[in-house]
């Protein structure tokens, strides 16, 4: 009887803990990262102008883009982030167009609905595992060190925030600019504004902030 | 030569005829150790299970096969990571699941008391997945390393049968391929049956 009873109650004991699979995120802010890429053979050093283009460019897979409330702000963060790190603002108004920038400075927004698909990322750098940024970018062409990402179809929608640093100064032509620094800011996007300009700001003072070669 | 190996095995079948087999049945209680595993998950771990089964070889020595699952888990804000040029940064959710199938060597310290001292030694593979989740993507390395654990513990005599156990087990996974080593240990509590 006392084996029977024991027997019983060790199973049942083992059912009900192993049924509490544990953890991973709670809320939508917890699924935010905020990742950086730069191209290991460009000497940032001793570049010190920029150029910010002047409106942020959206990119959305249907009519639902995210809104433009937040693209003043956003510019605002990107710059003050540069000129912290004692970069220059290249002045379009006095400097000769043979002078150009160093850098072109170009901020995007895409939101997608996110596929299950995963695909390679970074091929050499090991993030073969990453699901990909849910969008392809079809904007600069012929990109010095092309990069991709997957998109597809998870039942949420996913914010990205681009930011990227266009060498301007090797460039051989207007078809060929190597993006020599790019923050990505990833999450899903929430309904709520407030939230969504914080963690945007946040993200970009993240992605400047673990970029400490972003020094001229 | 046919014949030694004839008689060996004829003495080892009527061993395992006469054998006294048991089950143990516990509830394991675990961390993370070493560098891999105890400074990635610095977390007790509350979920697992442990089987056994085996017969005795000797008065006081017994085989078995020992299998069982435990899951470590801890969460971990504002990570930032590096590899190459690309560096990310958000919270990690970190998982190791493990499930040894081990062959395994017990030794009772019978004595006239009715608690019993026992050790064991095992080895085997592990089927065993370390996962990190990170924003919405997941990084998983699964593999089948080579294993080996030990435990020492302590039997109760409940009935003629039946002992509650308390034991503390350490396992160490070997690196295989893209799978660092790994190693856990704690406690185990449950039932012998005989």
């Amino acid at each position: 009887m006392l084996r029977k009873l024991l027997s019983g109650l060790s199973v049942a004991s083992i059912l009900i803990l192993t049924s509490c699979y544990p953890g991973g995120a709670e809320n939508t802010r917890d699924l935010d990262i905020v990742m950086t890429h730069f191209e290991p053979s460009f000497e940032f050093a001793g570049k010190t102008t920029y150029a910010l283009i002047d409106s942020v460019v959206h990119i959305g897979d249907d009519d639902e883009a995210l809104s433009r409330a937040l693209d003043d702000d956003i510019l605002a963060r990107v710059n003050s982030n540069l000129l912290d790190r004692n970069y220059e603002k290249y002045d379009t108004t006095n400097t000769p167009s043979t002078t150009p920038p160093n850098f072109l400075v170009r901020v995007s927004l895409l939101k997608v609905t996110a596929s299950g698909t995963y695909c390679s990322y970074y091929p050499g750098y090991g993030w073969g595992w990453w699901g990909g940024w849910g969008y392809w970018y079809g904007g600069y062409p012929g990109y010095g060190w092309g990069y991709g990402w997957c998109g597809g179809s998870y039942s949420y929608d996913i914010g990205t925030l681009v930011i990227e640093m266009v060498d301007l100064e090797d460039a051989d032509s207007a078809d060929e600019l190597d993006v020599v620094w790019m923050g990505l800011a990833n999450g899903i996007a929430s309904g709520n504004p407030l939230s969504n300009r914080d963690r945007i700001l946040g993200a970009i003072d993240q992605a400047f902030d673990q970029s400490p070669y972003l020094m001229p | 030569m046919k014949a030694r190996y004839f008689t060996f095995a004829l003495l080892l079948f009527g061993c395992m005829l006469n054998a006294q087999t048991y089950t143990r049945m516990s509830y394991p209680i675990s961390w993370g150790a070493g560098a891999n595993t105890g400074e990635r998950i610095n977390n007790t771990s509350w979920i697992g299970y442990h089987l056994e089964f085996g017969h005795d070889v000797h008065s006081n020595s017994f085989v078995g096969i020992e299998t069982g699952w435990v899951t470590l888990y801890d969460e971990v804000n504002n990570v930032t990571e590096t590899i190459g040029s690309t560096t990310v940064t958000g919270n990690q959710y970190r998982y190791l699941n493990v499930i040894p199938i081990l062959l395994k060597y017990t030794y009772l310290f019978e004595n006239s008391s009715e608690y019993v001292p026992f050790v064991a030694a095992a080895g085997g593979i592990s089927w065993a997945k370390s996962t990190t989740d990170v924003g919405i993507f997941r990084f998983n390395n699964e593999e089948w390393p080579f294993t080996v654990g030990t435990e020492v513990g302590i039997n109760f005599d409940m009935d003629y049968s039946t002992k509650f156990q308390l034991s503390g087990y350490y396992n160490f996974l070997a690196k295989r391929d893209n799978l660092n080593s790994q190693a856990y240990w704690g406690i185990r509590i449950g039932f012998m049956w005989m």
